[in-house]
């Protein structure tokens, strides 16, 4: 991946609603990988934790947003529980999908859901499910 | 006799009723009482992690004033309600500026005073702290003769550490002696605090599928002859998908997947009509008649 830094970029809006919205100091990640290797999921996603992190110290929000990662995240918290420097990582990942939320970019469609779906899955998944990935303003 | 306001939450009045009859009705052998708030909402399922997200507090805090009108704790069960409820109690009582916003939405409903006091538990804390284990070995009425049992730690209860301050988050150790507690034998296992793969079983099924299934073989690799859960959503990712993964793989061994308050339910012998097993995908009614349990 091609990464050019940009002023104008590490200084974006965008960056600047990540710390703002997840009120971590995205700044402090050391790359050490922890949040990675925890991560139940990072052998699915295109862009594993620690990347994200350092994508976002570069400002390249754009990239992120436009992830499979960001929708792939259960939010289990494991990533911020055992990070050394004590960012809450999964804050940054809320915050990214808020932003794509925000931007009217659905991950999920709520017409999709299959009938056996919906009468199998309890109403605590289907809302949570609804709630992180797709916003109905 | 001692009653606690009780906030079910939404999965557990429909699809999880095992999980809360149980619940009710174990605590009222043991004594106790659960009873359930009037007129409670929804309480989000998930709790907001953006810090401009206030209007998402406004159900919990409906909830802790009409709890504390009759009591200092409110108990649940649900994962996500706990989860979403204790958080947002810590949020209200330690944030006065994010306190003020969300009682801005709801000004007829608002007491005087904040209860600050109020403190949400899980079931399992009434259990252990308010009841005891020790006391609870002596109240029930038959031991789950050395069942292997795996407890699964889902990640709801336990984290985010700070928020939840519930048990050790790397090393939990509460339902492995709860199970202790009923005569069972607690199975540790490297998989017990992996998500299971959550609501994301919504959007993107066969990725959770690969997680419950590496719990539940983990969980046999280690001995188990069943699992506990305490969360609905674990419940349906771990039990009712086993059907997906019977279907994927040709070695796949389904095991039961017992809800926490079924194990009290029965060593407490509650009739079979409350412990609900009739819900559960993998019926643990074998094993449970192998072991001389029913």
């Amino acid at each position: 991946m091609k990464i050019i830094l940009d002023k104008e970029k590490l200084n974006s809006s965008y960056v600047q609603a990540i710390k703002e919205m997840s009120m971590q100091k995205v700044m402090s990640c050391y790359q050490c990988g922890k949040c990675t290797a925890g991560c139940p999921i990072a052998d699915f996603m295109d862009v594993v934790p620690n990347e994200m992190m350092r994508l976002v110290m570069l400002g390249e929000i754009e990239k992120l947003i436009s992830s499979k990662a960001i929708w792939l995240c259960t939010s289990c918290f494991q990533c911020g529980t055992r990070c050394p420097k004590g960012i809450e990582v999964h804050r940054v990942f809320e915050a990214l999908r808020s932003i794509a939320l925000r931007e009217g970019k659905n991950y999920t469609n709520i017409e999709k859901l299959s009938e056996e779906q919906l009468e199998a899955i309890p109403q605590q998944g289907i809302i949570a499910g609804f709630r992180k990935f797709e916003s109905l303003e | 006799m001692i009653s606690y306001p009780y906030f079910p939450g939404c999965a557990l009045s429909t699809k999880a009723k095992a999980l809360d009859i149980c619940a009710r009705e174990s605590i009222k052998a043991l004594g106790y009482e659960l009873k359930e708030i009037d007129d409670w909402t929804c309480c989000g399922a998930v709790f907001p992690l953006a810090e401009d997200e206030h209007i998402r507090l406004v159900s919990p805090a409906r909830a802790f004033f009409k709890a504390s009108t009759v009591s200092d704790k409110l108990v649940t069960l649900c994962s996500a309600c706990f989860n979403v409820l204790r958080r947002s109690q810590k949020v209200l009582k330690e944030n006065i500026q994010r306190r003020e916003r969300v009682l801005n939405y709801m000004e007829e409903e608002v007491p005087e005073k904040y209860p600050e006091n109020l403190k949400v538990i899980h079931l399992i804390e009434l259990l252990s702290n308010e009841i005891g284990f020790e006391n609870l070995s002596q109240k029930i009425k038959r031991s789950l003769g050395g069942l292997k049992i795996a407890p699964f730690y889902d990640c709801l209860t336990f984290r985010p550490p700070k928020e939840m301050e519930f048990d050790d988050p790397e090393n939990p150790k509460i339902f492995g002696n709860y199970i202790t507690a009923l005569g069972g034998d607690p199975i540790d296992f490297p998989y017990r605090s992996e998500c299971c793969g959550a609501h994301i079983s919504v959007s993107n099924p066969e990725v959770s599928l690969e997680c419950s299934m590496r719990i539940i073989n983990s969980a046999r690799q280690n001995g188990a002859e069943a699992l506990l859960t305490s969360c609905p959503l674990c419940h349906y990712n771990l039990d009712a998908r086993q059907k997906e993964m019977l279907d994927k793989r040709i070695d796949f061994k389904p095991m039961p997947v017992f809800y926490l308050t079924q194990l009290l339910g029965i060593t407490l012998e509650l009739p079979e009509a409350v412990l609900g097993f009739e819900k559960n995908y993998v019926s643990p009614l074998p094993l449970l008649k192998e072991k001389g349990l029913l």
